[in-house]
């Protein structure tokens, strides 16, 4: 599956995004600089394709940061060598896409 | 609910039911986030919501029938056969192609309203033709059609005048004046068993006797009203409409393309000779592909960017699949004229043909140049610039990843047509097409 997947350089960035620890859709907003009508859409295809999973985060942690429950994207195995694929297509994507810092999610 | 929960509610209602609640809460939650950090910016998220709901509507599972060009191709082959089989079964569909029947069909007329309702004439008004009209016609005919009994079934009978057949030079038995009866060769074989010593029985028919004149092929009967069989020299004096058939003197000057009108006591009638007539279809086709032609220059930038000849035999390809398909349009548009189908589908054959060809270039340019396959996974780029300067678009890639394509949103000077990136050494150099 990996190998037939073939993305535009915003969705490969948007993966690179996830793998980076940008998990959710409003982060990948705010590092890759994209609006929201383009990664929400770009991150349901990438789920559709299976290079991505999601899942809500559980209601207790969320409770207790008196916060709403987010979905979480995290890559699955295709979307990791989907991944590893397109940043040898597009060698600039790892520097696009800084690395998450600890203690920031 | 604030504005925002508002318009997030309103984009929900493009969403699949299924997906709706789920969608709904992931995009409240986010806009929580958006909030606290970037509250300006909330606007422009929840506008992000309806292209996001947009595209769970157009991706519902739904297989793409024309991704592939073999599909794709294989698709509009089939439509175009069976287009063409409608065509070639409806007779007026054929004959545009064949050679017409009749003797001297440029100088034969048929005269009618010219309406699409009710175009006959009445035969007190024919009579008056008759007698009027000598210099201009060197014969007329008058047929009216009706359903009589013959023998001991109903049948569609034309109720004719004595010289029809010889004003179509279609050679019947018998003489002028006497009744006779033609048959069509579908009623001879439904009501008379194929019996092959029809011609020259007397047969009863609407209270009297007629001798049977012959026995004729339906392709030989192109004028309006449909008949089993024409009852020769018995002219009806029904008050019912018929339709009146002139034969032009001075036979070497052919009468204008589109017919020309006469008057006939208060009434006026037109006049369109049997060879334009069987030829309209093939007018309308050729109208409608024109009017296509010109709308099309007009509205669509014609401009391909092809530069791979396997780009210009698909694009041939699907050109020669959508003539058929609109010459059956303009085959069931005369055929089935004065019906509400025919009333329909004539003003439609016109934007029809213009939205076809528009497709066919569309998708043209929505096709990957080296596989032909359609370009897939669109994603939206960039946010409508207030100054127009900053570009926009949508990106879409070659699910075999040949390469991509940007199609600005708003062509400007800096991005002012779709461009093509090459992401594959079978792709060659950067290609630019036209948008």
């Amino acid at each position: 599956m990996a190998d037939d997947v073939k993305l535009t350089h915003t969705a490969a960035m948007i993966l690179q995004a996830i793998s980076a620890g940008y998990v959710y859709g409003f982060s990948v907003m705010e590092v890759t600089g994209l609006p929201s009508g383009t990664v929400y859409p770009a991150l349901r295809r990438l789920e559709s394709d299976d290079l991505i999973r999601s899942h809500w985060e559980k209601e207790s942690i969320a409770e207790a940061g008196q916060r709403p429950q987010r979905k979480y994207y995290k890559l699955t195995n295709a979307g990791k060598a989907t991944l590893e694929i397109s940043q040898k297509r597009y060698p600039l994507l790892v520097r696009l896409v800084p690395p998450l810092e600890v203690g920031r999610a | 609910m604030s504005i925002h929960l508002a318009l997030l509610r309103s984009a929900g209602v493009l969403v699949p039911r299924q997906q709706r609640p789920e969608w709904l809460a992931e995009w409240s939650a986010e806009l929580c986030y958006v909030r606290q950090v970037r509250a300006s910016c909330a606007w422009a998220f929840c506008l992000g919501a309806f292209q996001d709901a947009f595209w769970l509507m157009r991706n519902k599972g739904r297989p793409r029938l024309l991704e592939s060009p073999l599909q794709c191709g294989l698709l509009l082959a089939l439509l175009a056969v069976a287009s063409a089989s409608i065509a070639w079964w409806q007779p007026s569909g054929r004959n545009a192609f064949l050679p017409s029947p009749y003797r001297d069909a440029e100088s034969l007329v048929l005269i009618s309203t010219g309406t699409l309702i009710n175009p006959g004439i009445s035969f007190a008004d024919y009579q008056l033709l008759a007698s009027s009209e000598q210099a201009r016609f060197s014969a007329l005919a008058f047929y009216q059609p009706t359903t009589t009994r013959v023998g001991a079934v109903s049948m569609s009978v034309a109720l004719a005048s004595g010289n029809l057949f010889q004003l179509l030079g279609i050679p019947v038995a018998g003489r002028e004046d006497a009744a006779r009866i033609v048959l069509s060769d579908r009623a001879w074989r439904k009501y008379f068993h194929r019996d092959p010593h029809i011609v020259g029985r007397v047969v009863a028919i609407g209270g009297q006797e007629a001798l049977v004149a012959g026995v004729i092929s339906a392709d030989f009967w192109q004028l309006p009203g449909r008949a089993d069989a024409w009852l020769l020299g018995n002219t009806p004096p029904s008050p019912e409409k018929g339709f009146a058939l002139g034969h032009l003197r001075n036979s070497g000057i052919r009468p204008p393309a589109d017919g020309f009108g006469i008057w006939i006591g208060v009434r006026s009638y037109d006049c369109e000779s049997l060879a334009a007539r069987a030829r309209r279809p093939l007018f309308l086709f050729l109208t409608a592909l024109a009017y296509a032609c010109i709308f099309l220059s007009a509205t669509t930038s014609l401009a391909l960017g092809a530069t791979r000849i396997r780009q210009w035999i698909f694009l041939l390809a699907k050109v020669t699949c959508i003539l058929p398909i609109l010459y059956c349009f303009a085959v069931l548009s005369f055929a089935y004229s004065g019906t509400a189908f025919g009333v329909l589908s004539f003003p439609a054959m016109f934007p029809g043909g213009f939205f076809m060809f528009r497709w066919i270039f569309e998708d043209q340019r929505r096709r990957c140049p080296v596989c032909l396959r359609l370009l897939s996974k669109p994603v939206g780029f960039g946010q409508a610039s207030y100054t127009f300067l900053r570009w926009y678009g949508t990106e879409l890639t070659c699910v075999r990843g040949h390469g991509l394509l940007r199609v600005p949103e708003i062509p400007s000077t800096y991005f002012s047509t779709q461009r093509w990136v090459c992401l594959d050494e079978l792709c060659g150099s950067e290609i630019s097409s036209q948008a």
